[in-house]
């Protein structure tokens, strides 16, 4: 038959779709609709979650933290107390904010970000502005930003140097705050503003002179050294009286400025060619062009990933593998360690061949027949008689063995 | 909807903006763009429903042969179509090139012819028609699938056709000798001719001679019309893998050369394929042109996994004939179902019919006995050892009981089957 008549007389096919009602309701009660809903909630939780995670800040008395040595509960009990705080990571701003009258200047810079020029900066800052400076464990940093104070290093025995310490000292609010939780860190006074430094908290075991806290009480203005962040953080504010100590250091004027450097923010970043984050150095584009590759990922995956048209099915016709039974029963035989058994098979198997070859009778005993092989092979009668009637197999070794040998007497026994 | 290559080469030129002015804003305008210049492109593409498509099926063959299937499209839209079409069909079909791209005007057809060369017999169906439409951009085509039914009929290779012409020239030779006047049993009265020198004596027919006045013989021949039942078991037994196929496709091979060498022979034979019920029957199959309805039926009969049902099979031969048969089962010689199953529903079948059974043999068991050298070979040689001797000893008392048996590897079983037929020709037992 033609094709042309074929289509004149059954008419043809096309792919009239059904209506858009019936569309929605088979592809509702598609799966397929349910697993993109499914991933689409499970990307929207993940987004969400990454998102309010992502604001947090992990890093150590950082005012966004709220880990347990992150800073933000500091900020908020300053801000309970009426003290405006105002927080920033830039330093222009920073010092900008540190120049206005009225201020306590809190400065925590763990990573030794700024340089000693700034450090001085912000020192001539608070002492135009007639403000306090406070600095949060500064470390070998406190020589940049006065020459009154310093750190020192000790060598005790003390083990236990978590245990509280009390004020000892005359300055009115480590007096208030009484005890706060022990510090290993030190600072004492380097004698050049003899007079004007008070040195506060220390165990009983310091050498003299030496403490946790260190008061500078400059013309107009304050520099006042914590040596401990654990003091200003989350975990350590309801310890002791460290609360009332960093409340009593930050509240001395109604404003606090809380300054984080920023490693890509101080001059030295921008000016020597030294870049803090070899990212930097890439260009913009590049970075764009990374990210472009997500949509253009996608894009590839949706050209790649479409069909033309669905797999053709097809029902296959049942197959059993041949000889299972067999197969089966050798494995039976073998797991039980029926050797008897097997090599009688394989030896009336064989019999039987070699009758027929030799031309006896069916009925011949096997006795007989192996005397035949053996006059027709010249082999001696005991080692034909051993192989196909007296051997007893006693492991599956000597059953090979046994089978070999019949095999190849068999086979010395030519067809008739 | 189905991007293609220049989509996602669209997407990637995208980027060129993003990288000149980097931002949310900028990416996501030329995002934007993007989605917007494909949704206007696949507005542009035509609707491939506007397509109308018949396939024609080609002629049926055998397993072996190679067929058409011819696929024709109609463009009944008012757009010319650029498509990619997909003309699927089931892999054992063997459609070649099934992809190929075609542009149809409005109104304009294309009749397309698929190579098909199938790999196993039966009715083998076309899957889906699939309909790619691009528009002159190809950004984003349009695609559908839709079911354009049509079958090929894939029939019974047959392979052993070859053997036919020996067996029946052997049939004929038969025929031929016994016209010479040999009386037995298995002959029938052919006709009566006037005597010639040499024949023999006790043929004279001395009431004819008497009529007609002069010496006159009586010829015979070979009997006729007697009536042959092939039954093919198509059970779990059946389903064997043997070579490329089944078993089962050894049986119909069998059955096959048996059908047309018996209705060669002038007998009228009746097919049956039968497991829990009777699956197919052909028949009565007469010497003009046996081939073509076995064929046809046996094309879609497959084995199932389930068990014979051999009182139902008795019963329906007893309905096929009430005379006396020759009646043939090509099954598997297991002595379970044999002792169990079969002959506790042959004794009425036996005592009417005569009767064999045709059994094809695994080869994997004679290679399984030759290997000994290691103990899972030796107990596996000596598995297959007992199965060899069980079938032999099966054979035995089936031949003891009265019914002939053949048991051969599947490439041997058909001539041997149709000598045995052959056999009881010619010694009149049919």
């Amino acid at each position: 038959m033609s094709a042309g008549i074929d289509v004149a007389v059954r008419g043809t096919a096309r792919a009239a779709g059904p209506g858009r009602l019936r569309v929605l309701r088979t592809g509702a009660r598609s799966a397929t609709v349910w697993v993109v809903a499914a991933v689409a909630l499970l990307l929207v939780t993940i987004v969400g979650f990454l998102l309010s995670a992502g604001s947090a800040d992990s890093r150590p008395l950082h005012w966004d933290s709220s880990a347990p040595d992150g800073g933000r509960a500091i900020v908020e009990v300053l801000r309970d107390h009426g003290v405006e705080v105002t927080t920033t990571e830039s330093l222009t701003e920073a010092q900008t904010l540190a120049a206005e009258p009225g201020t306590t200047v809190l400065i925590h810079d763990p990573s030794g970000n700024l340089e000693p020029s700034t450090q001085s900066e912000f020192a001539q800052a608070a002492a135009d502005g007639e403000n306090s400076l406070v600095l949060v464990s500064p470390g070998l940093y406190v020589d940049g930003y006065t020459d009154g104070i310093t750190t020192a290093t000790q060598v005790t025995d003390a083990q236990n140097s978590a245990e509280p310490m009390p004020p000892d000292c005359e300055w009115e609010p480590a007096r208030r705050a009484g005890a706060v939780s022990g510090t290993a860190n030190r600072y004492a006074s380097t004698g050049l503003s003899e007079g004007r430094v008070t040195i506060c908290y220390h165990h009983p075991w310091d050498q003299a002179g030496y403490g946790a806290v260190a008061r500078e009480q400059l013309p107009g203005h304050d520099i006042t050294v914590l040596a401990d962040p654990h003091w200003l953080s989350n975990a350590g504010l309801d310890e002791q009286g460290n609360a009332a100590l960093a409340l009593g250091a930050l509240g001395g004027h109604e404003r606090v400025v809380y300054y984080y450097p920023q490693a890509s923010d101080q001059p030295w970043a921008q000016q020597d060619g030294r870049p803090a984050n070899p990212l930097a150095l890439v260009p913009t584009w590049f970075g764009v062009a990374f990210l472009w590759l997500i949509p253009l990922l996608a894009a590839l995956m949706l050209w790649r990933g479409r069909r033309l048209g669905p797999l053709a099915v097809e029902r296959l016709p049942v197959i059993v593998p041949p000889v299972e039974t067999v197969i089966g029963r050798a494995g039976i035989l073998q797991r039980s360690g029926a050797r008897e058994q097997a090599l009688h098979s394989l030896r009336t198997a064989a019999l039987l061949r070699l009758a027929r070859r030799l031309g006896l009778p069916p009925s011949a005993r096997a006795a007989d027949i192996c005397d035949a092989v053996a006059a027709h092979t010249g082999h001696d009668r005991a080692q034909v008689h051993r192989a196909f009637i007296e051997a007893v197999p006693t492991s599956d070794r000597q059953l090979v063995d046994i089978a070999t040998e019949i095999s190849n007497i068999e086979s010395e026994v030519s067809h008739p | 909807m189905a991007p293609t290559w220049r989509f996602a080469a669209l997407v990637a030129l995208a980027a060129v903006p993003v990288m000149l002015v980097p931002g949310w804003h900028a990416a996501g305008l030329v995002i934007a763009g993007v989605l917007l210049i494909s949704a206007l492109d696949w507005l542009l593409t035509p609707n491939p429903a506007a397509i109308a498509a018949q396939r024609t099926p080609g002629r049926q063959v055998r397993l072996g042969e190679e067929t058409t299937s011819t696929l024709t499209l109609v463009n009944e839209g008012g757009r010319t179509q650029r498509l990619l079409v997909r003309d699927a069909w089931v892999p054992s079909a063997g459609a070649e090139d099934v992809r190929f791209r075609t542009r149809l005007r409005a109104g304009e057809r294309e009749e397309r012819v698929l190579r098909l060369v199938p790999r196993r017999r039966g009715v083998l169906p076309a899957d889906r028609l699939t309909l790619r439409s691009s528009s002159w951009l190809g950004i984003l085509n349009r695609q559908r699938s839709f079911a354009v039914p049509a079958a090929i009929r894939v029939m019974p290779p047959f392979l052993s056709r070859r053997h036919l012409p020996s067996k029946l020239a052997k049939l004929r030779e038969l025929d031929g000798r016994t016209a010479t006047m040999i009386r037995g049993m298995g002959t029938e009265f052919d006709s009566l001719r006037e005597y010639v020198r040499g024949d023999d004596v006790r043929s004279i027919d001395w009431r004819a001679t008497a009529r007609a006045r002069q010496l006159t013989v009586r010829t015979w021949r070979p009997e006729r019309d007697r009536r042959v039942v092939i039954v093919i078991d198509s059970s779990r037994l059946a389903a064997r893998r043997s070579g490329a196929g089944t078993v089962f496709d050894a049986a119909l091979e069998a059955g096959m050369l048996l059908s047309a060498l018996a209705a060669g022979g002038g007998d009228r034979v009746d097919l049956l394929v039968a497991d829990a019920r009777v699956r197919t029957s052909a028949g009565p199959i007469t010497a003009h042109d046996p081939l073509s309805k076995v064929s046809t039926v046996l094309t879609e009969v497959e084995p199932e996994l389930i068990d014979a049902d051999w009182n139902a099979i008795t019963s329906a031969v007893m309905r096929i004939s009430a005379q006396h048969a020759f009646v043939v089962f090509i099954t598997a010689l297991d002595p379970a179902t044999i002792a169990e199953d079969m002959l506790p529903a042959l004794p009425a079948l036996r005592a009417r019919h005569t009767i064999a059974i045709a059994s094809v043999a695994d080869p994997e068991l004679a290679d399984m006995s030759q290997d000994v050298f290691s103990p899972a070979q030796a107990y596996r040689a000596a598995a297959a050892e007992r199965e060899l001797l069980e079938t032999r000893s099966l054979i035995h008392a089936l031949s003891e009981m009265g019914i002939r048996s053949v048991h051969e590897e599947p490439d041997e079983l058909a001539p041997r089957l149709a000598d045995l037929y052959i056999a009881l020709k010619a010694t009149g037992r049919l």
